[in-house]
């Protein structure tokens, strides 16, 4: 039969084992527990139980575990991030934060006040400027463009010096009144001779060239300063008339 | 320690004051020590987890709540890097105990003198049977008859119902009784045959 076997508790004169449990836990009263070691005088295999129970607890409190002392080794970590100040200097730091403290706060304090007197001063945006004149800084863009990519030109043709032979000389850009004619626009004529006269291999023409009763198209042409590519004609010269609709079809 | 002290040294500590952090220490080590110690039975582990453990505490001292006791908190902590740490290396442990055990060169138990064996033999019967218990029953059992905790509280550091700590401990309680008498009968015998040997 085991010690623990709840049939035990059933044979006369046995201390429940519950009230053992309730004596181990500390939770009787003097008079129970009085009792109780009174009726374990009479009660052997309970007694020899008991007695092996609180030896196994003393052995396990009494035994001397060697503890080591964990002081100079917590310490030493919580050193290395920083978590303890000497005393000897716990008086400078702290005023030294509430010195750092004071001055973020002035700082703040000043830039406030900077920017209630002078709003633009402390403003990290570029300061807005109304455009009077679309066209003039419409001009004045390009040419500063113009102005600034003309470095990086000059670089590209440096670099390109051994194809000199094929590239031309930069010539600026010009306008000039061509006159359109039916001649003209056969790729022969006058487009032909001004290929010729500025150098240049290819035409493009935009839009429909209107005519006028001679058969002519006046156009304004402008060329730019290229080898190979150049003119777009697609505005019609200021001298020309009208262009006149077209009849239409009558239906059949 | 009373409560009054424990906290004027805990305020103490938060404005980094490196003396009252060390005498928390110093009044914790013991317990929290023996606890995972006897959690673990292996000294070199609870040397590293009880270290952590105030380490952790005391690096984040100024978050300690005044309504709870210092102990509590640092148990909680030592309990919870002691779990990780058996999560971690039981496998390794395992694989690493049973690869090495007769491999050249490594230390048997016939090495180690009869003198050291008869010792740790004795020493080691209640902590030996204190690991055949169960990881509850181990716990309860420590933090009660040990640490002297109450019920209430070992209830509450395990998250348990107080009603399932005492079923616990009254169980570990019985088998601690049966498994102690064993090894220390064993101890015992051990002893005998050595001091025969020594004859």
């Amino acid at each position: 039969m085991s010690p623990s076997d709840p049939n035990q508790d059933q044979q006369p004169g046995r201390i429940p084992e519950s009230l053992i449990d309730a004596a181990l836990d500390g939770e009787l009263c003097d008079r129970m527990s009085d009792e109780i070691a009174h009726a374990l005088r009479y009660d052997k295999q309970r007694r020899a139980e008991l007695l092996e129970t609180t030896e196994a607890i003393r052995s396990m409190r009494d035994e001397d575990l060697g503890v080591p002392d964990f002081q100079l080794s917590v310490l030493n970590a919580l050193d290395k991030q920083d978590k303890f100040i000497p005393r000897t200097l716990r008086k400078s730091v702290r005023l030294g934060r509430l010195a750092i403290a004071a001055g973020f706060l002035l700082g703040l304090m000043g830039v406030a006040a900077l920017q209630s007197l002078y709003p633009r001063l402390t403003s990290i945006s570029a300061p807005e400027t109304p455009v009077l004149n679309v066209a003039e800084s419409v001009k004045d863009d390009a040419a500063h463009i113009a102005q600034q990519v003309e470095p990086a030109i000059e670089t590209a043709r440096a670099n390109l010096s051994p194809l000199s032979s094929f590239i031309g000389a930069p010539r600026q850009s010009q306008n000039i009144s061509v006159t359109l004619t039916t001649e003209t626009r056969t790729d022969s004529g006058e487009l032909t001779r001004l290929l010729s006269e500025y150098e240049t291999r290819h035409v493009i023409v935009l839009g429909r060239a209107p005519t006028d009763n001679s058969g002519h198209a006046p156009f304004l042409v402008s060329f730019a300063g290229t080898d190979s590519v150049w003119l777009v004609a697609n505005q019609p010269h200021p001298a020309a008339p009208e262009p006149e609709d077209e009849p239409l079809p009558e239906l059949p | 320690m009373e409560r009054a002290i424990e906290h004027d040294l805990i305020r103490r500590a938060i404005t980094g004051e490196r003396a009252a952090a060390g005498e928390l220490i110093r009044a914790h080590q013991r317990s929290v020590y023996a606890y995972i110690l006897r959690m673990s039975g292996k000294p070199e582990l609870a040397e590293d987890v009880v270290q952590e453990a105030f380490v952790r505490v005391l690096a984040n001292i100024h978050r300690f709540d005044f309504r709870f006791r210092f102990s509590t908190w640092l148990f909680t902590i030592a309990r919870r890097l002691y779990m990780n740490a058996i999560a971690k290396s039981r496998p390794a442990y395992d694989t690493d105990f049973v690869g090495s055990m007769g491999a050249p060169g490594t230390a048997m138990p016939e090495d180690r003198s009869l003198d050291d064996e008869r010792s740790t033999v004795h020493k080691d019967a209640i902590q030996r049977a204190l690991m055949e218990l169960s990881d509850e029953q181990r716990e309860i059992i420590v933090l009660f008859h040990q640490l002297d905790w109450p019920i209430a509280l070992i209830a509450s550091h395990l998250d348990m119902p107080e009603g399932t700590v005492k079923s616990h401990l009254h169980r570990g309680r019985r088998r601690l009784r049966l498994i102690f008498q064993q090894h220390k009968g064993l101890a015992e015998q051990f002893q005998g045959i050595t001091q025969g040997i020594g004859a």
